[in-house]
């Protein structure tokens, strides 16, 4: 079963998501505040974290970033609900995905699947893409341009494969979700935009100062080819 | 420098210049009446006088008579004149104009006596009004000192208007600043050391400012705090909800019903505080060039989905290239809510339409197929809170704070949100923002 670290200092919201999503199959360690957050998980085996934003003694960012220094592992933060910064910034310093406080409980369990399948799920092929300078390599799930690494987070690096593999053509917004984050696109849901964003500036543009991740309004995105 | 200054400035200007000038207009006429009046009436007496001294050295004979006058005349600025009947003069001076003239006519005017020597001759004396002195007209003073003491006035109106409307200005400036949600905007400093009514004022206003100041932090600390606590135990309404799911049998409808009302217990909570963000004005709006054309088409392509659920089509006419000034994310919001709330009132499978139009000003139009809202609501359309009655019920859900929040944040960008019921049926929503040169 997938051990689940669940960080959040409300003791009784922790406890009543333990048994749901004990009862949906995961197991589930609690911390309760953010350094006991980073110490249980750099210290132990989880296959994902969830992290509240506001926590006390560390909050949910900073957490998200002393892990983020030693490991990899997929990170859903939950926000407040309406706090635009939260979101933008969580999923930028490498956050997988966000949920919205207070949320559906069905829905934090679907993201969580979402991104085990992702993170364990080996790639549909682990053959390289070369672009131009950027290359992707799904076996290590590491990218470079010009040979010099791009630090992605997993969610990045997933929707990256999906826009590189159908390089110059476009790739709507639903099913970059479907398949870049494991999950359905959801009414006024901006996650992909802000992973696109956050691509784009660490990508950087190309010779012509233009991004490489082109938006086509109304339609979706293209990475644009040659 | 602003209208009380001009006000100021050329009130007191324009009454220092009329008075200076009257007074000078008054005093000279004054003086140039009073002047020859009183020589006249000296001059009188001296005839008097001179009449009997005349009489008397005329018996003595002629050359006292003219060492006398040639004595008078030495003396006197107004010199007496002695005719005799050959109309010339005894001293055998040319005789002036007055003088001749009062000969001609044969007529004793009260300038002149008549002196009779011993012999009988009749010798006319006369003591002529003085001419009027041309050197002590100058009329450089006046040509000179008036425009200098309307000027030196002006000088002293100038500062005296500039003393009392500079700090009417700060303060003006500083309510305005209050207003739009600066507050930590104080006047102090900029009065300086002045001590009067207005130097209080300000610091009555620096009080005051302090005190809203204080006011509106706690009202925003307390509706933060608030709705975290809110937030809190709905978050763990929602979870035992979900254990409920997997426990229960049977009771889904129910379920389904507390599920409903807990996220409208949220999206309420949600809207509340950006309402009260966007009216307060803490958030300071991230202002950039805002391609509006792009953004109109993000936020019709992010409502597909809920335009299918109803249904419903949107349907746009987009002009291309459209930019703006303004904060992205609060102009999608502003757009988001008025056209979801399009889509939620339009009837099942009729057309949303989305215009967006680039004239004097940009202007952005969200027409739907709804029942439209009646006349004597529409007024009232964005203000939080305000349901519409009979058209627009409660069962098609929202709180009446989408739009509201809308206005706010056009609000923000100097816009205006205007909402009528189109000539064929359905509400229809103006966004007018101000064109960006």
């Amino acid at each position: 079963m997938a051990n689940i670290l669940l960080a959040d200092d409300d003791l009784e919201l922790c406890e009543l998501l333990r048994q749901y999503l004990q009862a949906e199959g995961f197991t589930i360690a609690l911390a309760h505040d953010g350094e006991a957050a980073v110490a249980s998980a750099l210290g132990g085996d989880f296959a994902a974290c969830i992290l509240d934003v506001m926590m006390p003694r560390l909050s949910g960012f900073d957490a998200l970033r002393q892990i983020r220094a030693q490991s990899s592992v997929p990170v859903i933060m939950l926000t407040a609900r309406g706090e635009d910064v939260d979101r933008i910034v969580g999923l930028e310093m490498g956050a997988d995905d966000y949920l919205p406080k207070p949320f559906n409980p069905r829905e934090l369990a679907a993201r969580l699947r979402a991104i085990l399948r992702r993170s364990v799920k080996p790639a549909a092929t682990t053959e390289s893409i070369e672009l131009g300078e950027v290359s992707l390599h799904p076996g290590e799930r590491t990218v470079t341009r010009a040979g010099q690494p791009v630090e992605l987070t997993g969610a990045e690096f997933s929707i990256l494969e999906v826009l590189m593999r159908a390089a110059g053509q476009i790739v709507s917004k639903d099913v970059l979700t479907e398949k870049g984050l494991g999950r359905k696109l959801q009414a006024y849901d901006r996650a992909i935009d802000t992973h696109v964003g956050s691509l784009r500036r660490k990508l950087g543009p190309d010779a012509d100062g233009e991004p490489l991740i082109k938006t086509v309004r109304g339609r979706g995105f293209m990475y644009r080819h040659g | 420098m602003g209208r009380l200054f001009w006000k100021v400035f050329l009130g007191f200007w324009l009454t220092t210049a009329i008075v200076i000038v009257a007074t000078v207009v008054v005093l000279s006429l004054l003086v140039e009446r009073a002047d020859p009046e009183r020589q006249r009436a000296r001059q009188e007496a001296r005839l008097e006088t001179s009449a009997v001294t005349a009489q008397l050295l005329l018996q003595r004979g002629r050359e006292e008579l003219t060492e006398w006058l040639a004595e008078q005349n030495e003396r006197g600025r107004n010199p007496l004149w002695l005719v005799g009947p050959d109309n010339r003069d005894v001293l055998g001076r040319p005789i002036p104009q007055p003088v001749r003239r009062a000969l001609r006519s044969g007529r004793l005017d009260r300038f002149s006596a008549t002196v009779t020597a011993p012999d009988g001759t009749a010798y006319r004396l006369f003591a002529p009004p003085p001419q009027r002195d041309k050197r002590r007209d100058r009329p450089g003073i006046l040509a000179i000192g008036l425009p200098l003491a309307v000027l030196i006035s002006g000088l002293v109106c100038w500062l005296l208007a500039r003393h009392l409307a500079r700090p009417v200005h700060h303060l003006q400036s500083a309510t305005r600043r209050l207003a739009d949600g600066e507050l930590d905007v104080r006047v102090g400093p900029a009065i300086g050391r002045r001590r009067d009514e207005i130097a209080a004022l300000g610091t009555d206003f620096d009080r005051m400012a302090e005190r809203l100041q204080e006011l509106l932090n706690a009202q925003r600390r307390l509706l933060r705090d608030v709705s975290h606590e809110l937030r809190t135990p709905l978050a763990r309404l929602h979870v035992a909800l979900g254990l409920a799911r997997q426990r229960g049998q049977g009771v889904d409808a129910e379920l389904d019903r507390i599920e409903l009302e807990a996220s409208r217990l949220g999206e309420l909570i949600d809207e509340l505080l950006t309402v009260m963000r966007l009216q307060s004005g803490t958030d300071t709006p991230n202002f950039t060039t805002v391609d509006i054309s792009g953004l109109l088409a993000e936020v019709v392509d992010d409502a597909q989905l809920e335009a299918a659920g109803k249904p419903c089509r949107l349907e746009t006419d987009l002009a291309a290239g459209v930019q703006g000034r303004g904060d992205r994310e609060l102009l999608r919001r502003a757009v988001e809510n008025i056209l979801r709330n399009a889509i939620r009132h339009t009837a099942p499978d009729t057309v949303v339409a989305i215009t967006l139009q680039q004239q004097d000003t940009i202007s952005i139009t969200i027409h739907d197929q709804g029942p439209g809202v009646p006349e004597a609501e529409l007024s009232r359309l964005f203000e939080p809170f305000v349901r519409v009655e009979g058209a627009r019920e409660r069962q098609t859900g929202g709180y009446g704070l989408g739009l509201a929040i809308a206005q706010q944040a056009i609000r923000v960008h100097n816009g205006t949100l205007t909402a009528s019921n189109a000539a064929g049926g359905g509400l229809e929503v103006v966004i007018e923002l101000p064109a960006t040169d």
